[in-house]
């Protein structure tokens, strides 16, 4: 291992799985410690491990796994630590404000906007998700389908499908979907749409793997800025889906698409 | 509620939210332990062990406000390879740092980064995923794996690290 200025970049690797000899281990952990430059690259690598580990294809626990873990739970004494300790500051007027009663129910929707609204403050696909906030914020969505749409945002057993227009403007409209195929649940995020004249539409479909015919998959109308939502918009259950496609139909949308397709994804 | 706020209800020792945790995060971390150990009673072992420390110690994650999902990936699978090898632990458990300061509410961007990890690690080719898996996920050091797939130790020193660069690659595209 060079000691001599950095930790090399295979035995950080390494490090990182603790898989240097022991007394390796001891001189790279030394090393970290005081040296801001192989920290952050520890820190890079520890983060790609983290996206490695979590591609692992999920697997159900054994049947009675949960009662067991909540028996082993409620016999596991927590440490006492009073909340105060826990938040480490006094709640502040606004936050004494809205904990009364007549708040507490919409404040899990604001505070779980603001909470998004912050955290993807540096998000390279920041505006992906920009609808969604729109209805979260018009109040289109409860606590329980808020639940939902973290649970599909999280799953693996979704598909993740970016629809962009050919050939593309600046800005381009693009839309997205997470398709829940088992179980029917989709949610679609689109900005930078064409707004559309009177009397129409958007409709998404769904491309059947079997060239089938396109199922229709919900409509939707941009706002005056382009944006769009469809918010677990429930589909049937159990239908595989090739890609996603969407058109410019009548209001009420169609049975069939009837003009060219605008926006398409595999 | 989303991580933030049930960990805040675990903090103060609110049953259900851990129920919800267990929800939310069993399956990710049941799978890690069992890839590792393929024994289901020591994966459900190191589940209970590891989703107990957060009912223990909610305050360190509520405080730094860390990717939950890539911190419990993390501890699960370096708890697990201390059982496969039957030693203590390397670190102590709640001393793991989150490995991601950002807020835990990326969703959405996580689930498209992993797509696109996943994607970049089926194109791998099999030289490079073999000692990344052994590495990784059976805990052997780089002489065993040497030893193991009969190259020299310095090409599996690079392979391992071309792999990880593969994953670094794809979670920036």
């Amino acid at each position: 291992m060079n000691e001599s200025l950095h930790i090399a970049d295979t035995d950080l690797t390494l490090y990182a799985m603790g898989a240097l000899p022991a007394a390796e281990m001891e001189t790279a952990r030394a090393h970290v410690q005081v040296c801001a430059h192989c920290k952050e690259e520890l820190r890079q690598i520890e983060l790609a491990l983290a996206a490695y580990a979590q591609t692992t294809p999920e697997v159900t626990p054994p049947a009675g796994a949960k009662q067991r873990f909540m028996a082993r739970l409620r016999e596991t004494e927590m440490p006492a630590l009073p909340a105060a300790k826990i938040m480490e500051k006094k709640p502040s007027l606004l936050e004494r404000w809205f904990g009364s009663p007549r708040f507490s129910l919409p404040l899990a929707a604001a505070l779980a906007l603001l909470l998004i609204a912050v955290c993807y403050d540096d998000m390279r696909h920041r505006a992906a998700l920009g609808p969604l906030f729109d209805e979260v914020r018009r109040g289109r969505v409860d606590s329980a389908k808020l639940n939902q749409i973290m649970e599909l945002l999280t799953s693996q057993q979704v598909q993740r499908v970016a629809l962009h227009e050919t050939p593309s403007v600046t800005p381009p409209p693009e839309a997205r979907v997470v398709y829940a195929g088992h179980n029917g649940k989709l949610l679609l995020t689109a900005q930078n749409l064409h707004l559309l004249p009177a009397g129409k539409v958007y409709e998404l479909w769904i491309l059947q793997p079997n060239g089938g015919k396109p199922l229709p998959a919900g409509t939707f109308e941009p706002d005056s800025s382009g944006n769009a939502a469809m918010i677990l918009a429930d589909e049937p259950e159990n239908v595989a889906a090739a890609g996603f496609a969407v058109t410019i139909e009548d209001t009420g949308g169609s049975e069939t698409p009837t003009s060219p397709i605008v926006l398409s994804g595999h | 509620m989303d991580d933030a706020e049930l960990l805040e209800a675990v903090a103060q020792g609110n049953q259900d939210a851990m129920a919800a945790v267990f929800d939310r995060y069993s399956r990710i971390v049941y799978c890690i332990a069992l890839r590792v150990l393929r024994e289901p009673a020591l994966a459900e072992d190191v589940m209970q062990e590891v989703l107990l420390m957060v009912w223990k110690r909610p305050q360190s994650f509520v405080a730094q406000r860390g990717n939950l999902a890539a911190w419990l990936s993390v501890v699960t699978r370096n708890r697990a390879i201390d059982v496969l090898r039957k030693r203590s632990p390397l670190e102590p458990i709640d001393e793991m740092p989150l490995p991601d300061p950002r807020n835990m509410a990326l969703a959405s961007e996580q689930g498209w980064m992993l797509d696109k990890v996943r994607a970049a690690l089926a194109e791998l080719p099999a030289e490079q995923q073999g000692p990344l898996e052994l590495a990784y996920f059976q805990g052997l050091s780089h002489t065993e794996i040497a030893q193991k797939t009969g190259s020299p130790l310095g090409t599996v020193k690079t392979r391992i690290r071309a792999g990880l660069m593969t994953i670094r690659k794809a979670m920036d595209a």
